[in-house]
């Protein structure tokens, strides 16, 4: 029984394996029958909050309050609201044309085609305004001054997206793509702007600002009569449909052309994608406002600053590019395995998968828009760069590359160069000649490299000198008599190694040994720790060479020469460096007389002991000093004061030094002048002042260093700032801002983070909401019968095994009965999709797309109000629902154009007064008289 | 002849310091000077950018716009630029030397000299005590003072020059804020005039309008910033022609600058006609005889 049960389940799971790994159904020929279907999605935003609340079980509107709540509980009074309104809407409608027809292919022949045609409308506009009011007061003891903040802030966000496509593609009628044709029709928008009220008072004094600022760009793209045309034909939607898994390419060339099967199952299909063209047109425009800048509190006459920049670009033309694209197509079932059964709405029910990586269309009409996106923006960019720059000499990119590049030479000037290999690599520029090979090559050490640099207290250079390795270093052996090697150690060892006893010396002490230079030296010479040969030879060296380093001044005087000999010996202390070490170190302390910079240099080289060069470092010079060293910290003017901040470090200094700060107006007047005395003990120290000069102007701080007991100053370094009390805060809003310093709001501030800190940590203790959902799936719906997307749907199943579509086409199988909705998608097939879309297409502005009425700015008040907020001074724009914000502030025009306090005033209207006030007058007196 | 005219009675010199008093107010409140610029940039490579900006200017406050349309290529242009290329004015190479320069010449253009003077605050202070002066002056016409009507001229009088004398100040503190922002180009104590711009062409037409005046100012020249630091002296040694190097550093201007005082000043001038059918009546000495000839007629 066993056995058959295991055979029962090898069964089922090899039937398993085999579905996965076989095709998931074959697309059919060309249809025998046109198909029609729609569907589409909607999103409401104003569900925003509750969805988010269902998802994250954070209700947004609570959370608010808490805050609100927390700062009534620090000391301050904050209500902040918001309002989101809006709608985004995507609707496909697919349709078949079976009658063939005739097209021409990319290479120009005649190809009979069927086609099918995708219309995709997709409107979206969202409104978005958000408040936030706070204000506090301290309460005043008896006769102080109040401190207290008014601030309201009004945010507002507007966005607009429509796009329109209408996609015809071509297919034979065994289901290869030939080319499509695509109208392509993109506008969006955007405009944020914010709006700042702000009132301070404190320490007697009181500002008030209105300040608004705002950004807002639109871009659109119409590009009509895009035509694409494949090469080649492409079985793209049959191996899409026949297999889980296919990567679809353009191949550079045809001999990547075809289909390949991989290994692990699926395909990659390579295809001549040919030529895309099409023309556009194409505009841009963007604002950017600010309004109500304070001028009088930034050293300005008093007064507010409007300033709004802007531009708009238009153009029309046309692309031919190459057709560039790639995309994954992954299929998968259901989360039981099996094919989702999907009503089109049209009374058809297809059989789907999901192509999980799909868009929720079509992707080869994706991949076609983003080819006629790409190159009609592209073409449209250039034309309007050509334009911007018609007389420039260097193109816009050009010129920002350029920017780029000086800001980057600068940053070399930090060590940030870098050097090419001789093999091409890339390594920073200070890797060089530092005695490490960082090239793969290792070309940037010479043979012989040099790293030097000095101690600043014990007034040492190090050298630090790698070579490559020298040839022939070694031990030689020694030959006996009779052919036998003994090693150099076993020669005059006391020991006969050699049969014939001539490793040692003989009896009568008369034994000599011939050096390679012909000189001979006793035999007991040999491996006595001292080298007698030239060549070391007496020791066993196999090869010895001469290292010789030369420190010097820039000026050619030698302050350390060093040699010492490379070799390797039976006695390790007979050579300096053995075979065993590249890296050679030369110290030489060095003695310089004065105070200021000194360069010193250094230099290797590497002989035979004929003095044949084998390796000679190129000569290296450094930067020293000595004393002190000065730089600018910082030189920096505030308001009518000049400031200056500067270092010293002090290196290997006997002797004091005399440090003199001036200060010179633009004329090259002192105007200041201060000497202080710098200690030759002291490693660094640092200085500050500060000095009021009388006029605006650029003055320059002058540091100059003199030795002690010298005259001549050693450095000199200047350091010049522009003074003017343009740009400065006004006293006012220091005042203002040192009462707050001084104030309870440090106190209030860390109160309220304080509760804000335990609202959130009560926060995270908040669950999310259990779902009664167990398992999910987003499924791009892939037809293999119809080989395109024909809907899209999440999909859920609980604990039980039931099925449920969250939002998605009617499947069979599954629920639209939900135990729970969180996401206020709406989601449509049919005719209430064709409705749907048929009303939109026409729909361009905000107030079509987004039922404005819905965006109650009356309701935010009012919430606001409930809240304990004063919105009394709120003018939040009720009219047309998008919002305008606080009233703007005066400008200049404003001014100009007001009528005064008699508006009604003309010279005509004045006259007559004056006239019926004279009749009046003179009638008066005339009745009087009579 | 003698125009016709309405005898005095006697609340007319109440009517006249109401109506004195309403004009002065409505004209303190109201903007008291409107400066507007309207400019492009016609050739090279800031174009086609154009600025339009408005001052106006009341009691206590200036308040400024500026909108700068199709800005794009001016950003390009101030960002491609080198803003330190200068000539030096005493080049015999160079033909003119007023525009625009950036001078660190020291006489007339030290910032000590007029920074410390706020020229708009002190005609904003004229303006005032001539405004309470007329109201005053007024007030005393109800009086029997004998130089009563020429302290009521005098004020009128020193109202309309305080007005008058407004765009100087503004134009003054424009200057005050010229010197004191520009940059000196050479190491303190440097005597050497510099400008940018070399070949310059400038062309001024001053007229009057209605309470102000309108200047149109034409400039075109090369400037030194678009120019490679190797190929400048070539340019100031003479002017390129379009296609050699450095004509493409030609750049044309036009603005219209208009400065006139504020649209609701000009009713001071129906002061005088109030006078005339509003009249004061006689002074004391003088109201006896005023009297008999009334009773004659």
């Amino acid at each position: 029984m066993s056995v058959e049960r295991r055979t029962q389940s090898g069964l089922l799971v090899t039937l398993l394996l085999l579905t996965a790994l076989a095709p998931i159904t074959m697309v059919q020929a060309q249809p025998t029958s046109p198909s029609e279907f729609y569907y589409g999605v909607e999103y409401d935003w104003s569900s925003l909050d509750d969805d988010f609340s269902n998802l994250s079980g954070m209700d947004i509107e609570e959370l608010l309050i808490e805050i609100m709540a927390d700062a009534d509980a620090a000391g301050f009074n904050l209500d902040v609201g918001q309002l989101t309104t809006g709608s985004s809407n995507v609707y496909v409608h697919q349709t078949e044309d079976i009658t063939m027809q005739t097209i021409q292919d990319g290479n120009g022949d005649d190809i009979e085609v069927w086609s099918r045609t995708s219309d995709v409308v997709l409107r979206h506009g969202i409104l978005f305004d958000g408040v936030l009011l706070t204000d506090w007061d301290e309460a005043t003891s008896f006769g102080g001054d109040n401190n207290s903040f008014d601030i309201d802030v009004i945010s507002q966000f507007e966005n607009v997206l429509t796009v329109d496509i209408l996609y015809t593609e071509y297919l034979t009628d065994d289901y290869n793509l030939v080319g499509a044709d695509m109208d392509l029709d993109l506008t969006v928008s955007a405009d944020m702007s914010l709006d700042v009220d702000i009132a301070l008072e404190g320490g007697g004094e009181e500002i008030t600002v209105d300040f608004a600022t705002g950004i807002s760009f639109g871009y659109s793209m119409e590009s009509t009569d895009a035509v694409w045309r494949l090469d080649a034909e492409s079985p793209i939607y049959i191996e899409a449909s026949d297999n889980y898994e296919t990567d679809w390419n353009c191949a550079d060339d045809e001999e990547e052309y075809g289909v390949n099967a991989y290994p692990w199952g699926g395909v990659a299909v390579n295809d001549l994608c040919g030529e895309i063209g099409g023309t556009y047109t194409g505009a841009a425009d963007y604002e950017i406002y600010f309004t109500g800048l304070p001028t009088e509190e930034f050293g300005l006459d008093s007064g507010e600053f409007d300033l709004t920049v802007s531009d708009a670009f238009a153009h029309s033309g046309n692309y031919d590019e190459m057709f560039d694209g790639e995309f994954r197509f992954s299929m998968e079932q259901d989360m039981e395995g099996n094919d989702f059964e999907v009503d089109l709405g049209n009374g058809e029910t297809v059989d789907a998968v999901a192509c999980v990586d799909c868009p929720p269309g079509n992707p080869v009409m994706f991949t076609m828009m983003g080819n006629v996106l790409a190159q009609s923006t592209l073409s449209f960019g250039e034309e309007i760069a050509e334009d911007l720059e018609a007389s420039f000499q260097d193109s816009i990119v050009d010129t920002i590359f350029d920017e780029w590049a000086s800001d980057l030479a600068e940053s070399n000037d930090d060590g940030n160069d870098e050097w090419q290999c001789d093999d091409g690599e890339w390594i920073p520029e200070w890797w060089v000649n530092d005695g490490y090979e960082d090239c793969s090559d290792g070309s940037d050490e010479p043979d012989l490299s040099v790293n030097s640099y000095y101690s600043s207290e014990t007034a040492i250079v190090y050298g630090e000198f790698t070579a490559d390795e020298l040839p022939d270093l070694g031990i030689n052996a020694f030959l006996c008599d009779d052919s036998d090697e003994i090693t150099w150690e076993e020669v005059n060892d006391g020991n006969q190694d050699c049969s014939g006893g001539e490793d040692e010396q003989n009896q009568d002490g008369t034994r000599m040994f011939t050096c390679s230079d012909g000189t001979e030296i006793s035999w007991d010479a040999i491996n006595d720790y001292s080298a007698d040969c030239s060549e070391f030879e007496d020791e066993g060296a196999a090869a010895v060479y001469h290292l010789q380093v030369t420190q010097s001044y820039s000026d050619g005087t030698v302050f350390g020469l060093n040699e010492y000999t490379v070799c390797d010996a039976t006695s390790a202390y007979t050579c300096d460096y053995s075979s065993y070490n590249t890296n050679y170190v030369a110290n030489n302390e060095f003695s310089f007389d004065g105070h200021g910079p000194f360069e010193y240099c250094a230099n290797a080289v590497i002989t035979t002991v004929s003095g044949d060069v084998m390796m000679e470092s190129p000569t290296t010079c450094e930067d020293a000093w000595v004393g002190h060293e000065g730089h600018f910290h910082d030189v920096w003017s505030d308001g009518m004061t000049l400031n200056w901040e500067a270092q010293y470090s002090n290196y290997i200094s006997s002797n004091d030094t005399e440090l003199h700060i001036s200060v010179q107006d633009d004329q090259g007047n002192e105007v200041f002048t201060e000497t202080s005395q710098l200690m030759h003990d002291d490693y660094s120290e640092q200085s500050s002042g500060e000095f009021d000069v009388s006029t605006e102007g650029e003055y320059c701080v002058v540091m100059t260093l003199i030795e002690e007991g010298e005259t001549e100053a050693y450095q000199t370094e200047t350091s010049c700032e522009e003074v003017s009390t343009e740009g400065e805060p006004s006293d006012r809003l220091m005042t203002i801002l040192e009462a707050f310093t001084d104030s309870s709001l440090q106190n209030v501030a860390e109160d309220f983070m304080e509760q804000l800190s335990t609202t959130f940590e009560d926060l995270e203790e908040n669950e999310i909401p259990e779902f009664p959902y167990s398992d999910g799936m987003w499924a791009p719906l892939w037809s293999t019968e119809h080989a395109t997307i024909i809907g899209v749907g999440l999909y859920a199943m609980d604990d039980d095994e039931e099925k449920y579509v969250i939002a998605g086409p009617a499947t069979t199988g599954y629920s639209q009965d939900l135990p729970m909705t969180f996401m206020s998608i709406r989601y449509l097939t049919g005719v209430p999709a064709q409705e749907a879309q048929t009303e939109m297409v026409d729909f361009e502005d905000i107030e079509d797309i987004v039922d404005i009425e819905d965006h109650d700015l009356s309701a935010l008040e009012d919430a606001l109000e409930q809240a304990g907020a004063d919105t009394s001074t709120l003018d939040l724009d009720q009219g047309d629902g998008t919002g305008d914000g606080n009233s703007a502030p005066d400008s200049a025009v404003d001014v100009a154009e007001d009528s005064g306090l008699l508006p009604f005033l003309s010279p005509l209207s004045v006259l007559a007064m004056v006239g019926i006030a004279a009749l009046a007058g003179n009638s008066r007196r005339r009745e009087t008289n009579e | 002849m003698r125009l016709p005219r309405p005898r005095s009675f006697a609340a007319s010199g109440g009517v006249r310091l109401i109506i004195t008093a309403l004009f002065a107010v409505h004209v303190f409140i109201s903007a008291w000077l409107v400066a507007s610029v309207e400019a492009a940039y016609t050739e090279g490579r800031p174009a086609p950018t154009e600025f339009h900006s408005v001052v106006a200017i009341d009691n206590e406050q200036t308040f400024v716009d500026v909108r700068i349309e199709r800005a794009t290529s001016f950003f390009l242009y101030t960002l491609q630029r080198d803003s330190s290329a200068t000539a030096t004015v005493n080049s015999s190479n160079i033909d003119d030397s007023s525009f625009p320069s950036d001078s660190n010449d020291s006489d007339e253009d030290s910032p000590s000299k007029d920074a410390d003077t706020d020229w708009l605050k002190l005609g904003r202070n004229w303006i005032k005590v001539s405004l309470v002066l007329l109201v005053l002056s007024e007030l005393i016409m109800m009086l029997s003072w004998k130089w009563r009507h020429y302290l009521r001229i005098f004020a009128f009088s020193m109202t309309l020059i305080a007005f008058a004398s407004f765009p100087l100040c503004y134009v003054a503190s424009l200057g005050d804020g010229d010197d004191g922002g520009s940059p000196a180009n050479g190491a303190p104590g440097a005597e050497v005039e510099t400008r940018s711009f070399v070949h310059t062409e400038e062309d001024l037409h001053l007229k009057p309008i209605w309470l102000g005046f309108e200047l149109q100012a034409d400039f075109s020249g090369y400037d030194l910033g678009l120019v490679e630091e190797e190929d400048r002296e070539g340019v100031i040694a003479q002017p390129p022609e379009e296609n050699e190097t450095g004509g493409n550093a030609f750049i044309a201007f036009e603005s219209t600058f208009n400065i006139e005082l504020g649209k609701n000043l000009d009713s001071l001038f129906l002061l005088p006609f109030m006078w005339y059918f509003l009249p004061a009546g006689p002074i004391n000495h003088d109201k006896k005889v005023y009297d008999t000839l009334v009773e004659e007629e």
